[in-house]
């Protein structure tokens, strides 16, 4: 994952969308504790920059479980403008769905058959935001992003 | 107040919402026959609601039974709290304790399916002075067996994945929007389609569609292991209770093999009895001919008179 840290004036110009926000995120304790290594902390935002340029961030929630316990994903889009396409958001959030499944030990490829299975596509481009090692795509991913903490599998 | 039910889902479901507070929030149900008659209620589960009963419903009120059909707080007519936290296991069983309360049921029969298994029993333990009967049908009451579908992570465990779930279940709906359509064997009129859709079309609507995956006890720990604990230990109490064993071995979800489980942990019910060309949603593929072996069952083991 290649964490940016956006400048504040970039941010000013910008709403935050929540897109999906996991109250439980601790209901796998593996899995959140898996997070927070990949991410480096246990609350507080990281962003990311996807392949359409369309800035993210994953916000973590400590409530003092020892791992973060929920979580929440914004999309950053111009202050007073409707979001971008819902399909470019499908393909941004679904590299993160895979990246999340490599982090949390599940298997990104199944992400990637289930989201087939259901008929959710990638708009062709897949975020150069996100990337873990050894997902393989149909779509065009940008090379040279490197899951920080994370082995490739 | 409850939202007011469209036109067109009248004429395939005719009858009327009723609702009360359940632990503060509103909980919807059909309620048809004679009020004096034995109550059976009619439990669906993950992503259904009363409407999965619509074949149901008619041949027990005939029948000479009360039948009432509740949602589930987060599904059907009922509120749809955005808060996870207030839709556990045990709130669940609360919530149906009080509707029993409330309407002052005795004699009740619980007929579930899916989580109107185990969230039923497990309202009916609370209140074992008040049970008539059980019937069971693709459901579970147990930790120790795990189907094969809800180890597998395509689609199962990814769909409800920490953060990934929300994807793929809510922003997707994948489950609240497909999931009846998808096992029907007999299929469905589009109506009848949206009629199971439509309850979760606004978005964000159907937190209680993912909660109920992630409270399936695989492990020790996990959401519902607490309480489906308790419900396997308290299953010996209902060694009295007429029960049925309704099944359709051609579910992947609750395999045969549930039943047969479930009749080592109560020996005395009747069946399985099954159910062919039919899956998960059962009363939705043979909905005439379950009431059917319903009302036989109860005729022959209790009878309609809810207060005898």
């Amino acid at each position: 994952m290649n964490f940016i840290e956006p400048a504040q004036e970039e941010l000013d110009g910008l709403r935050a969308d929540p897109l999906l926000w996991e109250q439980e995120l601790d209901v796998r304790p593996e899995f959140a504790e898996a997070i927070e290594r990949a991410v480096g902390k246990r609350a507080g935002r990281v962003y990311w920059r996807s392949a359409r340029h369309h800035l993210y961030a994953l916000e973590l929630a400590d409530l003092g479980r020892g791992r973060p316990s929920m979580a929440m994903v914004y999309g950053f889009w111009d202050r007073y403008e409707p979001r971008p396409p819902e399909d470019e958001i499908d393909a941004d959030l679904l590299d993160l769905c895979e990246w999340l499944a490599g982090v949390g030990g599940l298997n990104p490829a199944d992400v990637a058959k289930v989201a087939q299975h259901a008929g959710i596509r990638s708009a062709g481009i897949r975020s150069a935001g996100i990337r873990s090692a050894g997902i393989r795509s149909a779509g065009i991913r940008s090379a040279g992003i490197k899951s920080a903490g994370i082995k490739p599998a | 107040m409850l939202r007011p039910a469209p036109a067109w889902l009248k004429n395939i479901f005719p009858y009327e919402q009723r609702s009360l507070i359940v632990n503060g929030r509103r909980m919807a149900y059909i309620d048809e026959g004679d009020p004096r008659g034995r109550p059976v209620l009619l439990l669906s589960g993950n992503p259904t609601w009363g409407f999965l009963y619509r074949d149901f419903i008619g041949p027990l009120a005939r029948a000479g039974y009360r039948a009432i059909a509740p949602d589930w707080i987060g599904c059907g007519y009922s509120d749809h709290p955005r808060v996870d936290a207030a839709l556990t296991f045990a709130h669940h069983i609360a919530d149906l304790v009080s509707l029993i309360d409330q309407l002052e049921l005795r004699g009740f029969v619980i007929v579930g399916q899916d989580w109107g298994g185990p969230q039923g029993v497990g309202a009916a333990l609370q209140r074992l002075d008040r049970l008539g009967a059980l019937v069971l049908m693709n459901t579970w009451l147990f930790t120790d067996f795990i189907s094969k579908f809800h180890a597998s992570p395509k689609p199962w465990t990814t769909w409800h994945a920490p953060l990934i779930g929300q994807f793929f279940m809510k922003r997707h709906k994948v489950l609240s929007h497909h999931g009846p359509t998808a096992t029907s064997v007999r299929g469905m009129s589009p109506e009848e389609a949206l009629a199971y859709h439509h309850v979760f079309d606004e978005p964000d609507s159907d937190h209680v569609v993912l909660a109920w995956p992630r409270t399936i006890p695989m492990r020790d720990g996990d959401r519902g292991w607490q309480d489906m604990k308790m419900i396997e230990r308290r299953l010996p109490e209902l060694a009295s209770t007429p029960t049925l064993l309704l099944w359709a071995p051609g579910d992947e979800v609750f395999p045969v093999e549930f039943g047969d489980r479930l009749k080592q942990r109560l020996p005395h019910a009747e069946g399985p009895v099954t159910f062919d060309r039919a899956r998960h949603f059962l009363q939705d593929d043979r909905g005439p001919d379950l009431a059917s072996a319903i009302v036989e069952f109860l005729n022959r083991k209790v009878g309609v008179s809810g207060r005898a």
